[in-house]
């Protein structure tokens, strides 16, 4: 399947999705950590402490948001370096795949 | 899965973190010496600390279960670059996100690593030997191997928890108690790690089956797919 299809799928996939969970007007979509772990150690009697850095709103917002992007960059980075661009080689040096030895037999 | 900041007493934390670091020395000893070796190890060992880093702070929403919660890629990251370096890059995520993120804690930084970095990752390499030993394809010995590093890091958070703050409840019954609450969620997660890891192993075996061959993902004598 070309790539072009793989990225609408996974579009797709994401918005239905979100769709998905907006129907569940009740459902406050805390995380499993907060839900279960959190409600557990409550129940235990404990509760979380403050974090170091006790983001709130939008900067953790912000925060999550930041990471991912760098996050995303790097892992953009080394992809390309083990397996090259579009067209383009792997900079470190590779053999052809079974499908590329294929095509240029 | 992240034990936040303090929910562990103090002993529960410093032993998590004592019985965690042996893994983490290991590993950081391993990296060093394979990347003296091997020039892919080192592009690789970031690629997957990136993607933990990001898949371990990407909190889905799951509608049947009316919760959120993230995958590890810990069981991806343990075929590729094996459990130890697993754990070093699971260690170094895990201390970034209690910084930075407010995700997790760092108290609670042992215990998330002997349950995500030790437990999933060692869990999910076991899994993928032992399947690959059966001949099972690569690609469905991936898949149960993600699945099972998922699902074996939130059966580990189950454990730490019930083992520290069973009180007189039996553990077991603690473990199990908060073990099910996690699975509405973390059953369609598991599944997703599936899909990925299989995709990421078909990926890498057939763009790179040099790479493949040395991270012996396929037999030495194999073009890959």
């Amino acid at each position: 399947m070309p790539r072009s299809r793989w990225v609408i799928l996974i579009l797709v996939a994401i918005l239905l999705l979100l769709g998905l969970a907006s129907l569940d007007q009740g459902a406050t979509w805390d995380g499993v950590d907060t839900t279960v772990v959190g409600g557990f150690a409550i129940e235990a009697g404990r509760e979380s402490w403050t974090p170091l850095f006790n983001l709130q709103g939008d900067a953790l917002l912000f925060a999550f948001a930041i990471s991912g992007a760098i996050g995303g960059f790097a892992a953009g980075y080394y992809w390309r370096e083990l397996f090259g661009g579009n067209g383009a080689p792997s900079r470190l040096g590779r053999e052809p795949s079974s499908k590329e030895a294929r095509r240029d037999v | 899965m992240h034990i936040s900041e303090g929910i562990l007493p103090l002993t529960w934390a410093a032993a998590t973190t004592a019985a965690s670091l042996p893994f983490f020395l290991k590993g950081a000893s391993t990296i060093k010496r394979k990347t003296q070796i091997e020039p892919s190890v080192k592009p690789m060992i970031g690629l997957m600390g990136s993607l933990v880093f990001v898949v371990s702070a990407l909190a889905i929403p799951v509608p049947i279960a009316g919760t959120a919660a993230h995958p590890t890629g810990v069981g991806m990251a343990a075929i590729l670059i094996g459990p130890f370096p697993t754990t070093v890059i699971t260690g170094v995520v895990l201390l970034f996100q209690a910084v930075f993120l407010a995700h997790g804690g760092l108290t609670t930084w042992g215990a998330n690593l002997l349950n995500m970095g030790v437990i999933g990752a060692f869990a999910a390499y076991a899994a993928f030997v032992a399947l690959r030993h059966f001949r099972l394809p690569l690609w469905l010995g991936g898949a149960l191997a993600g699945a099972v590093g998922d699902l074996a890091t939130y059966g580990g958070t189950a454990l730490t928890m019930a083992l520290a703050l069973h009180s007189e409840r039996s553990v077991i019954d603690v473990w199990t108690a908060i073990f099910v609450a996690f699975m509405p969620t973390q059953i369609p997660l598991a599944i997703l790690e599936a899909v990925v890891t299989a995709g990421m192993l078909n990926f890498v075996t057939s763009r790179r089956p040099d790479l493949g061959r040395r991270l012996g993902l396929i037999a030495a004598d194999s073009r890959g797919g």
